[in-house]
């Protein structure tokens, strides 16, 4: 079968989705109302299994509808406010063959992705919207950022083969759906492998159109950057979502409990990309991009194969300038990234004070500290412990999780008692220099904070610390700040 | 009660099918078919209890054995001299462990054993060490009782279970304490540097801090060149070379022909490989064929010269083991008699069960082959 009657089948398939619901809704009403007419007790009971089962299969529909309304979110940029980009856009849209969109978001994903308000289950559209990730922004070069967005809009050129928007419509609207349908009672767990099964058709029928057709956008998007441009964008794109997960849970969230978010998000996560001692890691996950298994339902190939297929066309050679920072497009470039990525804040996280990272970091840290350290005093004071400790009490300080191996006789339990001691009394002594102003923590974006002690403590802490460990604990004492607060409390 | 316990209980469900499937071919129901049975017969449709041994286990006191119930994993010493030292040690009193290492001079072999066992005291409890090291500063016997100890202290901390259930508190100490023990060997080394013995810890040392290949190499060829035939450092090298440390199942049985041509005591180092391979899941590992000849060097040296000479436990244990594989009932019974109840070799503890349970399985079968052996023969 040609893809183009393919399609067609698809297209078809994808009309006769509502068809379907409406045929089932029909025939359960027309068995309730000959249930009724036979016999009214059957026809209660029948009705307590048809009711919800109708609602579920009417909210079913519904679902079909309300995905036509997917509400913008992002951060809405004008031609006004961003002539550059909208002059990229549209050069790009009329390159592939495509109408350019109506308008353009910023979005906090490592993603770009278009999307329209359709009629009549995707057939009609009324109006096209495009969304940019603003990690692209930060992370990807010129020519690397033009493959991305040639791609994204070639889905919706018939240039590659026709019908081919409305299958890939089709495709976006029965997967919401059947994911949509969580309903839990038998019935909609029912009703949901039913329409499983036909998506699963769907697919069937659309699968090689929709691999052609993710083809078909790879080879537009290296015909508008060059082919070295699309193939490296995939990479890319692959490494920019690993470093934002890491990004997101180390450093974003640094200082969550302590009450600070990163003002400047884009900031940091471009300082990230760029520090030396991560391109390392950073280099390998572009070499071997995570090979995700490709569900039934993804559209897209695997990225190492479409790579390869990339790679094995004519070359097309990338167009000068292209090695520039994506973020020359846009006017105002580090501001507008932030803004666009404190779109994607929870509520939750607008009521933290936005910080610098420098503060940020020091701040998080010593509040860390302070937890950690009051989570292992447990409502004692410094000073009771340090009395255990010379009493050779070392299981008062000890992480009581500890485990010591069955085997262990005393000296090794003695050891390992020990190291637990030392790492405990080390935080609950720091954070209470910290809150004396002693000791201060440093941004790093190739590893940990750096904890920084002022003197006398840089040089004699640590020995102290081991005295301390070994039961001889004046020396550390000498050394806590004069006044403790006693017990802590955070 | 009754379909509850049917559907939880595999061995009642089976017994409920079977006599329902016999009713139903004599075509009467369940109720009249059991009715119909006598106990014994009713005895037979129950499922076999899979807790309990399906065959007669030979009774092993028959073949001088002691019972099973006598069997046990505790660590034996059989050398009275050196278990008197460790026993002197536990409690502070260094001077006997001092005065055997000093009767024991160079028998190399002896002298690693009795470092070990005072290695394991000072482990637990190092003030006997300490009391001796204050009282002979630069001793070189202390010094090396020092380094045997920091490695079994290092892996007391780390447990010998699999990495994953090692936590990284464990990890970290058991690295910083293994990093420790390579200057004490070194000062060890130098007090003694013809003393074989603080190379016979490091090669422990070098599995644990995971030397690779060469620098291995480089710390056996110290110990070689003290001491060409250490046993203990044999099957301390033979599990560097095995492919769950750092070698693969070709360096191992390489290495363990390799010792067994150079002396009858080193015998059973192909037995010991064929028990790794075994445990690595190598098919068919007893069935390679250094096996059997090694069997027949090691027992003359196990029957005659090397009797009682340290470490023959172990070689007795793999040498049974053996003798089983190889349908050699008789001679494997023969060792279990040496061996006793003594089930501390540390090849028993590999089996999922436990050494006890390990070390009596053995002795059944070596039992059974010994008996059928009889039987053919009569």
């Amino acid at each position: 079968m040609k893809n183009s009657s393919r399609a067609l089948l698809a297209v078809v398939l994808l009309a006769g989705f509502p068809v379907l619901v409406l045929v089932i809704v029909a025939a359960i009403v027309a068995a309730e109302v000959w249930a009724i007419h036979d016999s009214p007790s059957i026809g209660l009971r029948l009705a307590i299994i048809a009711v919800p089962a109708v609602y579920v299969l009417l909210q079913a529909l519904f679902t079909i509808e309300r995905t036509h309304d997917d509400g913008g979110s992002g951060l809405p940029v004008t031609p006004e406010a961003q002539p550059g980009l909208w002059a990229l856009v549209r050069e790009l849209s009329d390159a592939v063959g495509t109408r350019p969109p109506d308008e353009i978001y910023l979005v906090p994903q490592v993603n770009a992705a278009v999307n329209e308000q359709t009629r009549w289950l995707g057939l009609r559209v009324t109006r096209r919207r495009l969304f940019i990730g603003a990690q692209l922004f930060a992370g990807l070069r010129i020519d690397q950022f033009r493959a991305v967005l040639g791609h994204e809009l070639a889905h919706y050129s018939n240039r590659d083969t026709r019908f081919g928007g409305a299958t890939y419509r089709g495709r976006q609207t029965i997967g919401r759906v059947v994911n949509g349908l969580n309903g839990t009672s038998w019935f909609g767990r029912m009703l949901r492998s039913l329409f499983h099964a036909y998506a699963k058709l769907y697919f069937a029928v659309s699968m090689r159109v929709s691999r052609d057709q993710e083809l078909a956008a790879d080879a537009a998007a290296a015909r508008v950057a060059g082919t070295a441009a699309a193939s490296s964008a995939l990479r890319e794109i692959e490494a920019l979502a690993v470093v934002w997960r890491f990004f997101l849970n180390t450093y974003a969230t640094m200082g969550w409990t302590a009450g600070y978010v990163p003002a400047r998000l884009a900031e940091g996560y471009r300082h990230l990309l760029a520090d030396d001692s991560r391109a390392v890691e950073i280099d390998k996950v572009r070499e071997n991009p995570p090979q995700r298994e490709v569900s039934r339902y993804d559209s897209h190939p695997a990225t190492l194969e479409r790579i390869a297929v990339l790679e094995a066309a004519p070359v097309v050679p990338v167009a000068e300038g292209g090695e520039r920072p994506a973020t020359e497009i846009l006017h105002n470039a580090s501001a507008t990234l932030d803004e666009a990525l404190l779109t994607g804040l929870s509520t939750e996280a607008r009521r933290k004070k936005p910080t610098d990272w420098p503060t940020l970091v020091d701040a998080a840290t010593r509040h860390q500290f302070g937890e950690n350290a009051t989570k292992i005093l447990t409502g004692r004071s410094l000073h009771g412990l340090l009395d255990a400790l010379d009493a050779g009490r070392l299981e008062d300080l000890a992480d009581p999780g500890l485990k010591v191996p069955a085997g262990a006789g005393a000296r090794a339990r003695r050891e390992l008692l020990g190291q637990s001691v030392r790492d405990r009394l080390s935080t609950v002594v720091v954070s209470q220099l910290a809150r004396a102003g002693f000791a201060h923590w440093t941004l790093s974006w190739s590893g940990p904070a750096e904890l920084t002690l002022d003197e006398p403590y840089a040089e004699s802490l640590s020995p102290a610390l081991d005295a301390a460990v070994t039961g001889d604990t004046a020396g550390l004492r000498a050394l806590l700040p004069a006044a403790e607060p006693d017990p802590i409390r955070s | 009660m009754g379909i509850v316990s049917l559907l939880f209980n595999s061995r009642r469900r089976k017994t409920a099918f079977a006599l329902a499937k016999a009713a139903r071919e004599r075509g009467m129901s369940v109720a009249e078919f059991t009715a119909s049975l006598s106990r014994e017969d009713l005895a037979r449709y129950v499922a076999p209890d899979k807790k309990a041994p399906k065959v007669e286990m030979p009774d092993v006191t028959k073949f001088g054995l002691p019972p099973d119930s006598e069997v046990t994993r505790a660590d034996f010493v059989g050398d009275r001299e050196i278990d008197e030292a460790r026993q002197a040690l536990v409690t502070g009193g260094w001077e006997p462990a001092a005065r055997l290492l000093t009767e024991i001079g160079t028998d190399w072999d002896r002298r690693t054993f009795l470092v070990r066992q005072l290695g394991e005291v000072v482990a637990n409890d190092e003030i006997g060490l300490e009391r001796w090291q204050s009282e002979r500063p630069g001793d070189a016997d202390a010094a090396a009782v020092n380094v045997e100890s920091l490695v079994q202290l290092a892996w007391q901390v780390r447990s010998g279970l699999r990495a994953e259930h090692v936590s990284r508190e464990q990890f970290q100490k058991f690295f910083a304490i293994l990093e420790s023990a390579v200057p004490a060997a070194h000062e060890a080394a130098a007090l003694a540097p013809e003393d074989p013995t603080p190379w016979v810890t490091m090669l422990a040392v070098a599995r644990g801090r995971q030397y690779d290949n060469d620098t291995f190499r480089e710390v056996w060829n110290e110990l070689v060149a003290r001491d060409p035939l250490n046993l203990p450092a044999h099957g301390s090298a033979l599990q560097y070379w095995c492919e769950k440390w750092f070698g693969s199942h070709e360096l191992m049985w390489a290495f363990a022909e390799e010792g067994e041509a150079k002396h009858p005591k080193l015998a059973w180092l192909p037995l010991a490989a064929a028990h790794e391979a075994e445990f690595g899941g190598v098919e068919g590992a007893w069935r390679n064929s250094l096996v059997a000849p090694a069997v027949d060097r090691l027992l003359p040296w196990l029957e005659g010269e090397g009797g009682d000479a340290p470490g023959t436990a172990t070689s007795r244990a793999y040498a049974a083991r053996a003798l089983v594989e190889l349908g050699r009932g008789e001679e494997a019974v023969e060792q279990f008699r040496h061996l006793g109840v003594h089930a501390d070799a540390n090849m028993w503890a590999y089996g999922k069960k436990g050494p006890v349970v390990e070390f009596r399985k053995t002795r059944y079968l070596a039992c059974h082959l010994a008996e059928k052996a009889k039987s053919t023969v009569e």
